[in-house]
């Protein structure tokens, strides 16, 4: 657009606002505020007229007065404070509600304040800036915590809030009075009865301290202007005052917005309240019961700007005018000094009655006298419709007036004069009647003639406006209005559909973006996980290469090894040779010595040769088992490779888990859905679960028989060494001639009979050893086979009818070729085949199902141990606790025995006290037998010896009692101790049957154990098993509650 | 201590006067938190016209006082009607007129107590009026107070037009289908509440300040009687326990601390408690007794 279009839509547009209803509606307002004011001011003036002032004057010397450079200060600091408090009620009217409560609210704050800096600041540092940010903080806060709470009485018990805010207000007043009273000397002046003062100018900056002031003010009118204009808080707010019930239909939080604005006005007013405090009143007197005055000023002034931020600035202005300058002004003339609250209350009054002068509308009144009195005709009209009212009027009051009226009531009358008494009072009441009648006859003719007065004015005012060269001129404007109104309409609409088409692109836009977004981050995750995928990928292939690696390391340190021993034994067969020759060569030395030193020479060779061989034998023995395993058994590797499967079923475990968790967290999902949902996911998972441990148990069982190999390895290791050494022994024996043959042979025997004994040992070590690890294999390829046979077992059940089936066909042909007999024996033999083929299958399943439960039943046993190891640890605590609990009771039981011997000692010491009482007595009476009639000392004795009996006996008592009740705790005790005697006895027995029947068996299982699962023995074993668990399971239980129940007793 | 009861009891006539003022002018459905402001206005005339009496300090004129009270409750109540005005025939906000009424008596006040028109004395007025006691205690404006409060109770109780005006506060719309002039009622009532306030106001000026001195303001008693109206739930017997119970309160805020000296300073405390369980009964009673009309103009277009 042009900025010449700009300027044309501009000016059409603020013609057309001038036009609107709200326009009209604000400038009623505007009229009326302005209206009330002069009308203060007028009949100001007129007061001051009475006076022998000239008011016209006393105005000018008032506004001369109040922005003179001596009193700018003081009304520019009111100024201040009567916008913020203006403000601080306006927010309140424009949500409907009335916050009298603004002066308490600025005492409250300004008090706190004053009463923190004479306890605090005063005595330290002077006001700060620092402090002067706490007490601006102090007087927001209370400020809108007092109008909070006036708010929520309001919202939540609907109390009104003017009612509510005066109470707070003179509870605030007599508050704070009392605390200036009290503790004059500590917060208040020190003279009595007031607030501390404030020293002058301590908001001064930039040496003026009015600067603060203002820019707040200023600060508080944008914020409230912007918070009410721009912002959809603002809008609620204004929504809630001018309609609560409608506002409620339309979703606003009412309550809400009551108690917010309460806030807003009285943390506003608490602004006011600290710039009140810094500027016009340093200090508040408590002597008199008024609330300061500031807060009904702002009343005025909201009510006066009808809360708009601009005339609250305009009103407020002239009001600080009014109120610096007013005094000065009124002592220049004599006049009484409180000139300025009189002109508030007035113009406040006629503000608060402004809609009488939103009616007012000179300029209609005399266009619409000049259109009556210019023609003849219409005034002649008006005048007679005037009087004719009038008429009406007067007869309405006075009927008496009304000629017709009269001669009626005369005529009446006269019949009354005529008539006797007694008849009259009907005829006075027909009287009555009729004056009522006519009075109300006459007063709906007025109204009559009073309607059709203004309908014919109005229709003389439209009539004329529309009539000659000014209806032409006003038709123009109105169709160029129209016209006008259309295109900023058409306008409107068009800049709004641009509006929605930029909307809907940039909508577009940010979907595609967020749609790129997610496809980039999906492309990064993916390629995180590909690059995890990747690394595990290039872990394990190092591990294969390792593998091998350590492979051919294996195999090139065999071949070293070889090359090494070959080398030795060359070199010893050199040796050998070279020894021999020098032997040979020595001819001097004997030949005897020659042949012992080459025999010597020799089996120490053959000896190491042997070594070496064996050696040699063991390696190969290894190679030969990693290479029919086909991988290296590393025990570090298989281990480190069973945590990581460990490690995957827990997290395979945690990954279901949390998918349930998810699922039952799912709020949308019903429950039965869950349920199902749940179910598939742990079929699932089972399914993993399993799989991952059946493979952990064929790891647990290949380490073991890793184990075991490498101890049979050493075992027959040991074995071959053993072997050597005996021959090296033997052939030393021999060789010995220092002893006789007989000697040789009896030690040689000696030495093969140790010998054999230990090698039988080993022997019988080895074959326990191979059996182990045949059975470990076993299970191993048992584990194997039953993953594989359990899933193969269908298949391979349906492959054999089949095959049996195509046999039997085949036969059927041939034997139909040739004889009928022989057909049907073969038939027959076929049939027994087939039957023995599917008793195989039988046997080998339940083979197959023995040998797992077999497993079983060894797992089984495994686990009794364990728990017989756990009994035993029980037994043994339980063992130690009797113990613990014994020793009491036998020191408590030998306690009882000695108090028994104490309580006999009482008893005789009791018994003595009685006879020495009877001597004493009788001593008495036997020597003092004259003092018979004054015997105060025989009662005296008597008392007291009756006395001590008495102490004696509660003493004796008392302490059977509580050793009464010691035993029967004793008992209680025992009780206990008793049962878990016997418990442990039955512990004993079941352990020891348990035991010897395991023997048994295991005796006979050490025979037939693998080879030919036997079912009986099986039974047995498991029958054993459950009935030692159950016996001993019963017996910790009743063991823990016994032990429970004995906690509890003590 | 006899200084505590006079005090006590001629409260209890003030504020007495000043809860009628607001019962009556509620009960015909006008918000009346103009109370203080007609008090001001009548004690603003009872202590101008005393001042007028007694002229001469030497031979005081106590008696003129009825008659100085009396004018000064009826040019309250012609002061009133600047309240009935907008909150009936313009139908504005009751409570904002009565803010402003409370203004601007307070301006009219403060500027005639200031001016030195009066009296002798510049700040103030002194209508050197003292009160009057039957026997040595009892005030006799109490006795017209109980008076007065009886003759209401009997008025609402059992006489017709109470009845109606009830109903004027209660459903306005009901009284004026039975063909009785709303409008008119409520003008009357709220005259009646001018009246009983500028009484008020007298009996203020004569009895609680010292001397018949008007400064400027009735130190909040109007608002004190308002609030005994609202802790009285609309109700005069209630209101009656409320007067008694509030002036003894009162009386004992500010002149307790002639009786035992060490309580002169917290005796404040005191003074705090009737507004305090005002807010509190305004609390409890969450619906409260108020007249079902109550602070809505009576406008014959809206039938409801």
């Amino acid at each position: 657009m042009n900025i010449k279009q700009n300027i044309w839509l501009c000016y059409k547009r603020t013609n057309e606002f001038f036009v609107t209803h709200e326009f009209q509606e604000k400038g009623k307002v505007l009229k009326g505020s302005i209206l009330s004011i002069l009308a203060g001011v007028i009949i100001a003036g007129i007061v001051i007229g009475a006076q022998n002032v000239n008011p016209f004057e006393y105005f000018a010397n008032l506004f001369k007065v109040s922005l003179n450079p001596l009193y700018i200060n003081e009304t520019l600091q009111w100024f201040s404070v009567y916008t913020v408090a203006g403000l601080s009620l306006a927010i309140g009217f424009k949500t409907g509600l009335f916050n009298i409560g603004v002066s308490g609210q600025m005492l409250a704050g300004a008090s706190i304040s004053t009463i923190i800096y004479k306890a605090l600041i005063e005595p330290t540092s002077g006001i700060t800036g620092g402090w002067a940010t706490l007490m601006f903080i102090i007087c927001v806060i209370t400020g809108a915590l007092l109008a909070t709470f006036a708010g929520a009485l309001k919202a939540f018990f609907g109390i009104h809030e003017v009612v509510s805010t005066i109470m707070i207000n003179w509870i605030i007043w007599y508050i704070f009075k009392f605390i200036f009273f009290k503790w004059n000397n500590l917060y208040g002046d020190g003279i009595g009865g007031g607030s501390a003062n404030i020293p002058e100018n301590t908001l001064q900056i930039f040496g003026s301290n009015i600067a603060i002031p203002l820019m707040m003010a200023g600060i508080c009118v944008i914020i409230i202007a912007v918070l009410l204009a721009k912002t959809v808080f603002g809008f609620n707010l204004k929504a809630v005052g001018s309609s609560p019930s409608a506002s409620k239909y339309a979703g606003i939080n009412v309550r809400r917005q009551m108690i917010q604005s309460m806030a807003i006005s009285g943390a506003i007013a608490g602004v006011a309240s600290f710039i009140n405090m810094f500027t016009i009143a340093p200090n508040i007197s408590f002597t008199l019961d008024s609330l300061p005055m500031v807060g009904y000023d702002a009343i005025a002034i909201a009510l006066v700007a009808s809360n708009s931020a601009l005339g609250i600035i305009l009103v407020s202005c002239l009001w600080a005018i009014i109120q610096s300058g007013g005094t000065v002004t009124s002592s220049l003339y004599n006049m009484p000094i409180q000139m300025s609250s009189l002109i508030f209350g007035i113009i406040v009054y006629f503000a608060a009655i402004a809609i009488v002068f939103t009616k007012f509308a000179p300029l209609y009144w005399f266009k619409l006298k000049y259109f009556i009195k210019k023609s003849y005709l219409k005034n002649n009209h008006v005048n007679q419709l005037q009087t004719k009212i009038m008429k009406w009027k007067i007869s309405a009051h006075t009927p008496n007036m009304n000629p017709e009226f009269k001669t009626n009531y005369q005529a009446l009358k006269l019949e009354i004069s005529q008539v006797e008494s007694e008849q009259a009072k009907p005829l006075k009441q027909k009287i009555k009647e009729y004056k009522k009648d006519f009075k109300a006859d006459a007063l709906i003719k007025m109204q009559k003639y009073q309607n059709e007065l203004n309908s014919y004015k109005t229709n003389i005012y439209q009539e004329e406006i529309h009539q000659g060269l000014n209806g032409l001129k006003l038709k123009d404007k109105k169709t160029n209005q129209l016209i006008a109104r259309q295109a900023i309409k058409q306008i409107s609409h068009l800049k709004m559909q641009d509006q929605t088409a930029k909307d809907e692109l940039n909508q577009m836009c940010k979907s595609i973006i967020y749609r790129k977004y997610n496809e980039i981050q999906a492309a990064k995750k993916s390629f995180v996980k590909q690059k995890s995928n990747a690394k595990l990928w290039q872990k394990e292939e190092i591990k294969n290469i390792k593998l091998t690696n350590k492979k051919a390391k294996i195999k090139i340190e065999f071949k070293n090894y070889w090359k090494m021993y070959c080398d030795k034994l060359i070199s010893i067969f050199n040796c050998l040779t070279t020894k021999n020759k020098i032997s040979k060569c020595d001819s001097t030395i004997i030949k005897e010595l020659e042949k012992e030193e080459i025999i010597k020479v020799k089996y120490d060779y053959l000896v190491k040769f042997k070594q070496i061989k064996t050696f040699i034998k063991i390696k190969k023995m290894h190679l030969d088992f990693i290479m029919d395993n086909g991988q290296i058994i590393d025990l570090e590797n298989l281990q480190n490779e069973l945590k990581i499967k460990r490690n995957k079923l827990k997290l395979i475990k945690n990954e279901m888990l949390s998918k349930i968790k998810k699922i039952k967290l799912d709020s949308i999902i019903t429950e039965e859905q869950q349920k199902t949902a749940i179910t598939k996911l742990k079929n699932e998972y089972k399914n993993k679960i399993t799989a991952i441990r059946i493979d952990i148990k064929i790891d647990k069982i290949k380490i073991t028989t890793n184990r075991q190999f490498t101890i049979l390895i050493q075992q027959l290791a040991k074995l071959k060494i053993t072997k050597a050494e005996i021959g090296i022994k033997i052939k030393n024996i021999k060789n010995n001639q220092a002893l006789t043959k007989e000697q040789k042979h009896e030690e040689i025997v000696k030495l093969k009979h140790n010998y054999h004994v230990k090698i039988n040992t080993i022997k019988a070590m080895i074959k326990i050893k191979k059996i182990k690890i045949s059975t470990i294999k076993k299970l191993y390829f048992l584990h194997q086979k039953l993953a594989n046979k359990f899933k193969d077992k269908k298949s391979n059940n349906s492959n054999n009818q089949q095959l049996i089936a195509v046999k039997v066909k085949d036969k059927k042909i041939k034997n139909q070729k040739s004889n009928n007999q022989q057909y049907v024996a073969i038939k027959k033999q076929y049939e027994v085949k087939i039957a023995q083929a599917k008793q195989d299958y039988k046997q080998a399943i339940t083979s197959i199902q023995s040998e797992h439960e077999l497993i079983v039943s060894q797992h089984s046993y495994l686990q009794s141990e364990q728990l017989i190891a756990k009994a035993n640890d029980i037994w043994k605590k339980y063992q130690n606790q009797i113990k613990e609990v014994v020793k009491p009771i036998k020191s408590n039981v030998y306690d009882y025995f000695e108090d028994k011997k104490q309580i006999n000692q009482y008893s005789t010491n009791v018994i003595k006290l009685i006879n020495l009482a009877d001597k004493e007595i009788k001593q008495l009476y036997g020597e003092k037998i004259f003092y018979l009639f004054d015997n105060k000392e025989i009662i005296n004795a008597k008392k007291k010896i009756s006395l001590q009996m008495q102490q004696a006996v509660f003493n004796i008592v008392t302490k059977q009692i509580i050793e009464i009740e010691k035993i029967e705790l004793l008992i209680q005790d025992l009780y206990f101790v008793n049962i878990l005697i016997d418990l442990k006895m039955t512990l004993k027995e079941v352990k020891a049957d348990y035991v010897d029947q395991i023997k048994v068996q295991k005796i006979l299982a050490n025979h037939k154990w693998w080879t030919k699962p036997n079912n009986d023995l099986k039974d047995k074993l498991i029958t054993i098993e459950s009935n030692y668990i159950h016996r001993i399971q019963a017996a910790t239980k009743t063991l823990n509650e016994h032990h429970l129940s004995l906690q509890g007793e003590k | 201590m006899q200084d505590l009861f006079i005090y006590g009891l001629s409260l209890c006539a003030v504020l007495t006067f000043a809860s009628l003022s607001g019962l009556i002018s509620e009960r015909a459905g006008v918000i009346n938190i103009a109370i203080e402001g007609m008090m001001t206005i009548g004690a603003l005339t009872t202590s101008i016209l005393g001042t007028f009496f007694n002229k001469d300090i030497q031979n005081i004129q106590n008696e003129t006082q009825y008659l100085a009270i009396i004018v000064g409750g009826l040019i309250a109540g012609v002061f009133a009607l600047l309240h009935a005005y907008p909150s009936i025939t313009l139908k504005s906000k009751q409570v904002i007129s009565g803010t402003a009424l409370n203004i601007l008596a307070l301006g009219i006040a403060v500027f005639l107590a200031s001016s030195g028109f009066f009296g002798t004395n510049p700040t103030s007025i002194i209508s050197h009026y003292f009160p009057i006691n039957i026997g040595s205690v009892f005030p006799v404006w109490l006795l017209i107070a109980i008076i007065v409060t009886i003759g209401i109770a009997i008025f609402f109780k059992f006489s017709k037009f109470g009845l109606r005006y009830t109903m004027v506060g209660e459903n306005p719309y009901a009284v004026d289908a039975a063909g009785i002039n709303v409008n008119k009622y409520r003008y009357v009532a709220i005259f009646c509440s001018g009246i009983l306030a500028g009484l008020g106001g007298g009996v203020f000026i004569t009895t609680i300040i010292g001397n018949g001195n008007f400064n400027g303001s009735v130190m909040g008693y109007g608002f004190l009687g308002m609030a005994i109206m609202i802790f009285g739930q609309w109700r005069i017997h209630y209101i009656s326990i409320g007067i008694v119970l509030f002036s003894i309160l009162f009386a004992l805020g500010s002149r307790i601390g002639f009786v035992v000296e060490e309580l002169s300073h917290s005796a404040i405390i005191f003074k705090i408690v009737p507004f305090a369980l005002t807010l509190a009964t305004m609390v409890i009673f969450k619906k409260s007794n108020a007249p079902l009309a109550i602070g809505q103009p009576f406008d014959k277009t809206m039938n409801r």
